[in-house]
């Protein structure tokens, strides 16, 4: 095999993913290393637990590396990743049972949200991290299927072809879920928080 | 540009999804009308909820212990997640499997190791030094006390700049 590594132009994704195939070690660990800040940042929004951030990160490379041949190089390697990823970290909400059961109520088939015109901002008296943790404990107790998307939207921010593209959804679905969940979110809010959530009244 | 075409777009346009012709259909709509400059306003309220929260930074040696896990034929899936810090009572790992993992690992980073040392002399081979593989039970060990005590010493400076959610996209 080339020494491609010893090229100076930094190695496009695609070259790694075909190195580390054909046994080069360290051609997936320069991938690791390329994307590991990224999802260890997508964790953290799923948990805020360095534990338990450090298991999926490393479970979703893990994961990477065994079907690596079934990369189809048709999405960027990262989009593929990612969606390792989420799933990922999906499995371990479940498995962690932290949460909502879906049966409970199947989100897909609730009628569109009436449009919520209330404008819903953190009281000013809350430090930027009190924010940060009742918008995690608000996520916490959202159906997966509307806290994947506001984080990625949200906190990740992507386009909704790039949801579209990791969840494997229309991007129609993208809209309507995304506007599902923040009118989700913004009920919760203000039932759970009233005293946070500024300018209620509009 | 009346109400009912302006509405379903508003969202998107908040989400800078609009192309720019439509953008432009858009603005003078949400200029003349309350109503759906309102609705525009209560859109982008959300985004002030969204705050990039304490980072929690990646261990030293992260992707060359994964990269060796992998080639070791570790698949993930199998392994469990360790519990949440709160909880103790499910983190005993039985030693022996433990050691004779680490070993397994080790000796397969060995032969990594060589075989990179001979075929590499690019900074990126450092990461992968014999001393390493050697102490990687115990570094595997620590892995999670390194973790913590980053983290706890990034703790409050470990704050970046929130993202705006006041103006638009
Ligand atoms: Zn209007």
């Amino acid at each position: 095999m080339a020494l491609k590594l010893v090229q100076e132009a930094p190695l496009q994704d695609a070259d790694l993913v075909r190195e580390a195939i054909a046994g080069n070690p360290l051609s997936f660990q320069l991938l690791v290393e390329r994307y590991q800040g990224r999802l260890f940042a997508l964790a953290r929004h799923y948990t805020s637990s360095p534990v338990e951030v450090e298991d999926i990160v490393q479970d979703t490379f893990l994961k990477a590396y065994s079907r690596l041949d079934t990369f189809q190089h048709q999405s960027a390697f990262y989009t593929w990743l990612y969606r390792i990823a989420t799933n990922t970290v999906l499995d371990f909400l479940k498995r962690r049972g932290r949460c909502p059961v879906q049966a409970v109520e199947d989100p897909e088939l609730v009628g569109s949200p009436e449009t919520d015109h209330r404008i819903v901002r953190p009281d000013a008296r809350l430090e930027r991290q009190e924010v940060a943790e009742i918008t995690h404990t608000i996520l916490e107790g959202m159906p997966e299927i509307f806290r994947t998307v506001l984080i990625m939207r949200e906190l990740e921010d992507m386009a909704y072809q790039e949801i579209a593209d990791v969840l494997d959804i229309s991007i129609g679905t993208v809209e309507s879920r995304l506007f599902r969940a923040r009118a989700r979110f913004k009920e919760k809010l203000v039932t759970q928080y009233p005293e946070f959530a500024q300018g209620l009244n509009e | 540009m009346n109400c009912e075409h302006a509405r379903p777009l508003v969202p998107l346009y908040v989400d800078g999804e609009l192309t720019s012709v439509q953008s432009a259909e858009l603005r003078p709509h949400l200029l003349s009308c309350p109503a759906c400059r309102g609705l525009a306003q209560a859109e982008q309220s959300l985004h002030a909820w969204f705050v990039p929260t304490a980072e929690i930074p990646v261990p030293t040696g992260f992707a060359a212990h994964v990269a060796r896990r992998a080639v070791a034929g570790d698949t993930g899936s199998k392994r469990p997640f360790a519990p949440a810090e709160s909880s103790n009572h499910e983190h005993s790992e039985p030693i022996l499997q433990f050691v004779l993992h680490a070993l397994a690992v080790a000796a397969i980073a060995l032969v990594v190791v060589s075989i990179a040392m001979r075929r590499l002399d690019q900074p990126a081979a450092e990461e992968l030094k014999a001393h390493e593989s050697q102490a990687l039970d115990a570094s595997l060990f620590a892995l999670d006390q390194i973790n913590r005590e980053e983290l706890r010493a990034v703790g409050t400076n470990g704050l970046q700049g929130t993202r705006d959610g006041s103006s638009g996209r």
